[in-house]
């Protein structure tokens, strides 16, 4: 019965270890793949990486200056908006998931009776 | 890449399997009161009116959703272990709840009742849905299943069994398990797995019931795809409308021309004579491939290579190189591919399209401007089907499409796919050096049996949902072995394709709810014309009475005659040898005596009939190079008249006449026939001989067999040392090879007059039935017709001749003089030595 015992305990401190590893590691690997993969598909449509490396090349072959000057206009539009689309759901997403990981450190600062408004808020306003 | 995992290597540990039935009862209560406790303090604790209990509740909630996600998991994913190492794993984390809750109750059953814990096991795992739907599509009826697993748990459910034992079965049933779902690429060890496994344990009683019910364990995990599939499209989304939709697609890619980079120029002209595979890939109508992984990878190779990226893939019709050829175009879509390949379009090119309406010099017009595009474009891999009609393409004074195409090809300007057949590969570019030479060919060999029949099932499923009816497992198993045995036209999966298609579509007219394996087994008798299915008791009945059927058609030759009944038999019980023709015998003695006939009327009684028969006679063949004339020649120009024939009618008796007089090294090719029911035609086709009789013919020493009958002796005797004699003729490894060499002896006096009496009553039989003419023979008549057919050096041979002369003949004028006329009963006597027709 000491083996059942000891098994049970052994369960209860291995579900609160998983439910925080899950949180924490298991999440960003499955929101990072998330993340990757989105930025995966907008890339068939921005090419950031390709524009990049064909940046200095006329647009569809025209090598008249045309071909160089419409090539560059497109290609600097593209590369804008693309790197503006990143920018934002790269910084959207590390948003997200820093507010993901502080849920349960709130949470528990709550439970213990940590008051935010009087020291985080306070603090944040003292920075500016 | 799938990693081999060493069974040795693996554990399986779990404390809970080593609880009493107490304990473990003990533990599920406590684990389920954990929850209620949680889930009800988690409800009061939110709607509580004290803030941090609130808190509390919500961080209760956390906890509960994401026990909610794990519902029906395992700890770890199969998946992840692609990454990482598998020595010392293990395999109860990758248990599926619902496998390890069938896993425990099996094992409170054995501790506590007692007997076998396989067949425990197998009682609750066939009380799930899913292995009762499986079990149902291979024709096993759930019902009757379960209880034969009840009747064999009754039989010895007072034997106990001690725990330590059970662990152990445990263990070694878990392992396996997990061995299955790794190699299925399952994400957990579901109970799928465990009944593969309980297959492959060491389970006497497990065997019988799957031998019963002929169950092959690693089937149902193939049966488990239509479930699988019928679920998971049932609740979100559409079945695909063909087999490339399986492929796992993404989504919000739109069509376009041109490449990401920008860089590439419009191709108006290609695209008007072509069709782009990474548009249709986009479409999710094509990139679904199962087999091949040689070929595609070896595709993938060449094409990314810097100097002479161009491949040929050659295979028969039907063997799947367009299919791997799209998976390439679905890749690139994907951005699965190498540098080379990154951002390309796979467009291929119809010459049909390219040269109808066009005279050659406009062709090569088209040519031009075509390859103009392409290169200036640099972002097409070029592929062409039937790339044997570019040679063709030339009119006088004009060039071929593939000298134009040449140059280009040759600079490495761009990435060429051509397709082609092992025959026009012969015929039409071997003899084109410098255009074969710019490719390197990649042989696309037919898919195995196992993949033919997982392609199948993922076809099943779009065809169910088209004609509205259920396909089997074993229809599907069957139709790709019976199309592997007999149609051989096609390769796997296209010949089972069109079989199970065929059958789908008969049995639908027919208001069929289910195709089963028996019709697609009919429908195969049907087109190729052999007894497929299991001997019925009518035809066992006939079977054993096969030497009475012969002989009211062949006189006498007993030994012979038994011979070929006990083959049959043998054939048709399932009890021939394995890998070699049904039989393969050499017949030997005078001629006239029934060697021939006796084939024939094999052909006619067992082989459906006389046209059955593929007869070659051998004095044909005395030359070397006749030997081409049997497998086709090297240049593809002539075709085999052998391999064409079985290819042809893969269920016949191959009748090779006067044996002893072809070319010695003509009659080496049947050595591995005779031996593996296999041979190689001039396009490296093997043609399978497996359902095919073999009756060789010779007069070899015959004159000795007649002395040593005359003096008393009897064949039995005689027998070994004519086979010495033989070896004069015949190669001793060749002799040996035959199921058995048979002598015929001469015909007696009584044999000719039996013989003739057989033959006037089958002239009166067509008489009556042609003409309504009845037809009467004197004994007298008899008599003298088998004095005239007789002779002693050709045996019964003249006899027809005679028949004809004095009979038919006669008969047939009278007939036409109108002397005799329909409903006349005529009597032929003998009157004054003459015979009278009255």
């Amino acid at each position: 019965m000491g083996a059942f015992f000891i098994f049970f305990l052994n369960r209860f401190i291995y579900r609160i270890s998983e439910f925080i590893r899950r949180w924490y590691l298991e999440s960003a690997r499955f929101y990072t793949h998330f993340i990757i993969s989105l930025l995966e598909k907008l890339d068939g449509t921005f090419a950031l990486k390709i524009t990049w490396r064909h940046f200095g090349e006329p647009l569809y072959q025209d090598r008249t200056i045309f071909g160089y000057i419409f090539g560059f206009i497109f290609r600097s539009i593209r590369l804008f908006i693309g790197a503006f689309i990143y920018g934002v759901l790269i910084t959207l997403a590390v948003i997200i998931f820093v507010v993901w990981a502080l849920i349960p450190f709130y949470i528990i600062a709550n439970i213990i009776g940590y008051d935010f408004s009087e020291n985080v808020n306070w603090k944040i306003a003292k920075l500016f | 890449m799938e990693k081999k995992i060493d069974l040795e290597k693996i554990i399986f540990c779990d404390p809970r399997f080593d609880f009493s039935i107490f304990q473990r009862f003990l533990w599920n209560c406590i684990s389920y009161a954990f929850y209620v406790f949680l889930v009800v303090g988690t409800v009061v604790f939110i709607f509580s009116d004290v803030e941090r209990l609130r808190w509390v509740g919500l961080l209760f909630l956390l906890f509960l959703i994401d026990r909610a996600f794990l519902i029906n998991k395992a700890k770890h994913s199969i998946v992840e272990l692609n990454s990482t190492p598998t020595d010392g794993i293990n395999t109860s984390d990758f248990l599926s709840a619902k496998s390890f809750r069938i896993l425990e109750r099996s094992m409170d059953m054995t501790e506590s009742v007692g007997g076998d814990f396989y067949l425990n096991i197998l009682k609750n795992l066939i009380k799930r849905k899913e292995i009762r739907g499986a079990l149902w599509r291979m024709e096993v009826s759930p019902e009757e299943f379960e209880q034969k697993v009840d009747e064999e748990i009754e039989k010895i459910k007072d034997k106990k069994i001690i725990k330590k034992e059970v662990i152990i079965k445990v263990e070694e049933l878990v392992k396996i398990a997990f061995l299955k779902a790794y190699t299925s690429q399952n994400i957990f060890i579901e109970p799928g797995d465990i009944f593969s496994a309980i297959g492959e344990t060491s389970s006497e009683a497990i065997k019988k019931i799957f031998y019963l019910f002929s169950i092959n364990a690693n089937d149902l995990n193939k049966a488990l795809i239509f479930s699988r599939y019928r679920h998971k499209y049932s609740l979100v989304k559409r079945l695909p409308q063909t087999i490339g939709g399986f492929a796992r697609k993404p989504f919000g890619i739109r069509h376009r021309i041109m490449n990401r980079a920008w860089t590439a120029k419009p191709t108006p002209i290609l695209d008007m004579f072509s069709d782009d595979l990474t548009d249709l890939a986009r479409e999710s109508e094509i990139g679904f491939l199962i087999g091949h992984k040689k070929e595609h990878s070896q595709l993938l190779n060449i094409l990314s290579r810097p100097t002479r990226p161009n491949v040929l893939l050659v295979g028969e019709p039907g063997s799947g190189k367009e299919t791997i050829v799209s998976r390439i175009a679905f890749e690139i879509i994907k951005d699965k591919v190498s540098e080379p390949l990154f951002d390309k379009r796979v467009v291929s090119l119809q010459i049909g399209s390219l040269i109808s309406g066009a005279d050659p010099k406009e062709v090569s017009e088209r040519v031009n401007k075509i390859l103009g595009e392409i290169i200036s474009s640099k972002n097409i891999i070029l592929y062409i089907p039937d790339i044997h009609n570019l040679v063709k393409t030339s009119g006088e004074g004009f060039m071929s499409a593939a000298d134009i195409m040449l140059s280009v090809f040759k600079s490495d300007a761009i990435q060429v796919i051509g397709a082609t057949y092992p025959k026009e590969l012969k015929l039409s570019l071997e003899s084109r050096s410098d255009f074969l030479n710019i490719f390197e060919i990649v042989r696309v060999e037919e898919i195995s049996e196992d993949e033919a029949i997982t392609l199948l099932i993922y076809e099943s499923i779009i065809l169910e949902e088209q004609y509205k009816i259920i396909v089997s497992f074993e229809a599907v198993k069957e139709a790709v072995s019976l199309a592997h045995k007999y149609f051989r036209q096609k390769l796997l999966p296209s010949s089972a394709e069109d079989l199970l298609k065929e059958s789908i579509v008969e049995a639908s007219q027919r208001g069929d709810k289910v195709l089963k394996a028996d019709h697609v087994i009919s429908i195969s008798e049907r087109k190729v014309n052999v007894p497929i299915h299991k001997a019925s008791k009518e035809e066992a009945k006939s079977l054993l009475n096969l030497e009475d059927t012969i002989h009211q058609s062949l006189i006498d030759q007993e030994e012979a005659v038994k011979s070929v009944s006990s083959a049959i038999r043998e054939y048709r019980s399932g009890l021939s040898r394995q890998g070699g023709p049904i039989a393969s015998f050499l017949f030997v003695g005078p001629t006239g005596v029934g060697k021939t006939e006796l084939a024939k009327i094999l052909a006619k009684t067992q082989f459906g009939s006389e046209s059955a028969m593929v007869r070659f006679d051998m004095s044909e063949y005395q030359d070397k190079q006749s030997i081409f004339r049997f497998i086709g020649s090297p240049d593809g120009k002539i075709s085999g008249g052998l391999t064409e024939s079985i290819i042809q009618k893969p269920y016949s008796l191959i009748l090779l006449d006067e044996f002893e007089k072809a070319h010695p090294d003509t009659l080496n090719i049947f050595l591995q026939v005779f031996d593996d029911g296999r041979l190689t035609d001039n396009l490296g086709r093997v043609v399978d001989f497996t359902n095919t009789m073999i009756i060789a013919t010779s007069n070899a020493e015959s004159n000795y067999i007649k002395e040593q009958i005359e003096n008393g002796k009897k064949i039995s005797e005689i027998k070994d040392e004519f086979k010495k004699k033989l070896a004069s003729y015949f190669r001793p490894e060749l002799l040996n090879r035959f199921s058995d060499v048979i002598i015929f002896k001469n015909l007696s006096r009584g044999d000719i007059l039996s013989i003739t009496k057989l033959q006037l009553n089958k002239l009166a039989k067509l008489a009556a039935e042609n003409q309504g003419i009845s037809l009467d023979f004197d004994d007298a008549v008899v008599d003298k017709i088998s004095k005239i057919g007789y002779d002693p050096v050709f045996g019964a041979r003249p006899l027809r001749g005679a028949i004809s002369e004095n009979i038919k003949n006669v008969l047939a004028e009278r007939i036409l003089r109108d002397e005799v006329k329909k409903g006349d009963v005529v009597r032929v006597v003998l009157e004054g030595g003459e015979i009278i027709f009255k």
